[in-house]
Parts: C-alpha cells; structure tokens; sequence
C-alpha cells in the first residue's frame, strides 16, 4: 500500500517534469536552449516515471527489465542531446544571445 | 592479446550473459543455449572496435576494482541529487513568465587522459545544472549554459572536485584555461 | 482503481506527447525538427510501458519498451551522425 502511494507519487512527479520538457521545448528562444529541456527535465521526469512503476510493480522479473529501461535512458538520453547538438555546431547554427545585457525583463522569443 | 583485455572480455561475457538471462526469464537448455550463442555472436562482432577502445586508453586505470566501485558509489548519488536540481532549474526558467534566461558559451582544457574519463565529464556535465556539453576535440570542451554562468556547477567548483576524486586527481587538473564567448563572433 | 488510474495516466502522457509536435512541424531549422521527434520517442517508450500496466500485459509490452528505446536512440546518432557530416543549414 505504501510502495503504492509512493510509486504513484513519483509518477505525477515524473509526468509534471515531462510536461516541462515539452513546454520547454516549444518557448525556448534556440535549438540549443531546447536542448537543455530535453536533455535534463525529460531525462528525470523518464526516470521518475519508470521508478514509480517499478515501485507499483514489486520485486519481479518485470521489474528488472524496467531497471535495464532506466539504466538505459540515464545513459543515453544525454548522449543523443550530445550528438545532435554537437551536428548542430559543426553545420555552422550560430547558439541565441541576449541582446541587452542587464535587462532582464526582455521576453524570449524565437530569432 | 594481454591478460587486461582477455579479463575484460571474460567480465562482458558475463555480464551480457546475465543480461540475457534476466531478458529472456525462460531457463532450459534450448534457451540459455542460445544465450550463450548470442554473447558468442556479440563478441565477435564488436571485437575489432572493443581492441581500438582498448587501445585508446592510455591509463590503465579504467579497469574495475573494489576501490574504484567504491568511489563510484559516492559519485552516483551525488549525480542524481545534480539532475534533480538542474530539473527544478530547467522547470523554473519555463514556467517563469518572463523567461529568465542569459546564454554563453564556455571553453575549457581537461588533463584527463583517458576516454572513458571524458566521457563521464561530459555526460556529468549535461547533468549538473545549466550546462550542456556541445564539442569535446581533443582535450577542449565547449559548453553552452543556459543561465546566470557563476552558479554552474563548472565556474563554482563542485563538478571538477567530484570527478577528481573519482580519479584520484587534483580539481586543478580536471578542468582549466576557462573562456567565457558571449557573442556569436566568438566561434 | 489501478487499471483506471492507468488508462487516465496514459490520456495525459498522451496530450504531453503531442505538444513537442509543434516543434517538428514549425521549427526553424531541421534540429529541432529532430530534437522534437526525438523527445517524442523517448515519451512514447513510457507511454508504451503504461499501456502495458493498464492491460496487465506487462510482460509482453516490457520488451517492446526495450527494443522501442533501442531503436530510438539509433535512430537519434544516426541522423546526428549524418546532418553533423553535411555542411548545410535548412
């Protein structure tokens, strides 16, 4: 019961934290800033998710399985941000700057 | 063929092994007979690149020992703590309705010889908050941060004294020559 | 109530999944169209294990989570792999 309310917990949590990747992902200004919303808040709302299934899951074959899917998404998740942002460098995509400096007020918009 | 690389490849035999084992959760003959078939097959064909990564690594202290794991198991927790705080960070700056962001571009040397050494760096920094690696040539890394770059991890220390102590080194060598690019001409 | 719970769970992964769309079909240049179809393959892959739980077919829909990740991540470095090496943008 408590594993249950616990894995259910970190499933919410892990679907809030994709939720911010996605947003993430459309109202960054650049390619490179996107990056940053999949390569982290996705990574973890991911693995959130996967642990809280395993928790919901118990002490199983079909647990195991999902470590490997977790172990294998902490490893590669920042290697794929990697290699398309280091494609992304190597084409010539020049990375956004903030125009004025101390102004933070300004908002981000794409361009 | 030296003992190193012939251990090595008795430990990945197993480990693939168990791999399959835990993968396929029927245990007769038939069945772990083709496991065995398939660690056979696998080995064969990644063993011309597992001889060049072999040779690749110039110190020879990739190779697993109790102390190493040790470290490693200090190294891990710390890293997920980083992911949940650069989550929370990325999480603050979308939801935040003004978009507080202010990118740049950092340069730096790393001493780490070896490759799997780097590797670690650059996945641990695209973990650690507002930082994701773009290039590693050689020894220089080029990083892009997202926001306000003193409170990275790389400017205020932590990252360079975590991965040294995982290789028994000083911060000094990890990272160093650090330039800060804030404009597009600085490519 | 778990299975319910589920199928809920696996709506709102779904309305998660279609915002990145955006990026695929409107972004400027052809990263971020990749990065987009990226995210979705990396969220489709826990959608699919969610699916699994809400059948009780766990078993079965595990080793498609497993092979989706696998292909997914190729699927990344290859086109990486192949945009980083042609010197064109857009």
């Amino acid at each position: 019961m408590i594993a249950d309310i616990l894995g259910i917990t970190a499933v919410v949590a892990g679907a809030f934290f994709m939720f911010v990747g996605s947003v993430g992902l459309i109202r960054l200004p650049d390619f490179y800033s996107r990056n940053h919303a999949t390569g982290k808040s996705d990574t973890l709302g991911i693995m959130l998710v996967i642990l809280g299934l395993m928790l919901i899951e118990g002490l199983t074959l079909n647990s195991a399985k999902m470590f490997f899917a977790l172990i294998f998404v902490f490893l590669t998740n920042p290697t794929g941000t990697h290699a398309l942002a280091n494609a992304a460098l190597h084409s010539g995509l020049k990375p956004w700057f903030r125009k004025d400096k101390g102004k933070e007020g300004e908002p981000c918009t794409g361009k | 063929m030296n003992r190193t690389f012939l251990r090595n490849t008795i430990i990945q035999a197993v480990l693939l092994m168990v791999f399959w084992l835990i993968l396929s959760g029927h245990y007769d003959l038939m069945h772990v007979s083709f496991g065995i078939f398939s660690v056979i097959l696998v080995l064969l064909i990644n063993h011309p690149l597992r001889r060049r990564l072999f040779a690749l690594e110039e110190e020879r202290s990739a190779t697993l020992n109790l102390s190493r794991l040790l470290r490693l198991s200090f190294y891990i927790p710390w890293l997920l703590i980083q992911i949940a705080v650069s989550s929370l960070q990325v999480a603050r700056v979308v939801l935040h309705p003004k978009c507080p962001i202010d990118p740049a571009l950092l340069r730096f040397k790393t001493k780490l010889k070896n490759v799997s050494s780097r590797v670690i760096l650059a996945n641990s920094i695209t973990l650690t908050p507002g930082t994701i690696t773009l290039e590693i040539k050689e020894d220089e890394f080029l990083v892009h941060a997202l926001m306000d770059i003193s409170s990275t991890a790389i400017i205020d220390g932590t990252l360079p004294g975590q991965v040294a102590r995982l290789y028994e080194r000083r911060p000094g060598q990890v990272i160093g020559d650090v330039e800060i690019i804030k404009t597009a001409a600085g490519l | 109530m778990m299975g319910n719970f589920f199928l809920h769970f696996s709506l709102v992964l779904t309305v998660i999944i279609f915002i990145p769309l955006y990026r695929v079909v409107k972004g400027p240049t052809i990263f971020d169209r990749m990065l987009g179809a990226g995210a979705i393959g990396t969220k489709t892959m826990v959608l699919i294990l969610t699916i699994g739980f809400a059948y009780n077919r766990l078993d079965m829909f595990i080793d498609i989570t497993l092979a989706y990740a696998v292909l997914n991540f190729i699927v990344i470095i290859a086109i990486a792999k192949f945009l980083g090496t042609e010197k064109s943008k857009e």
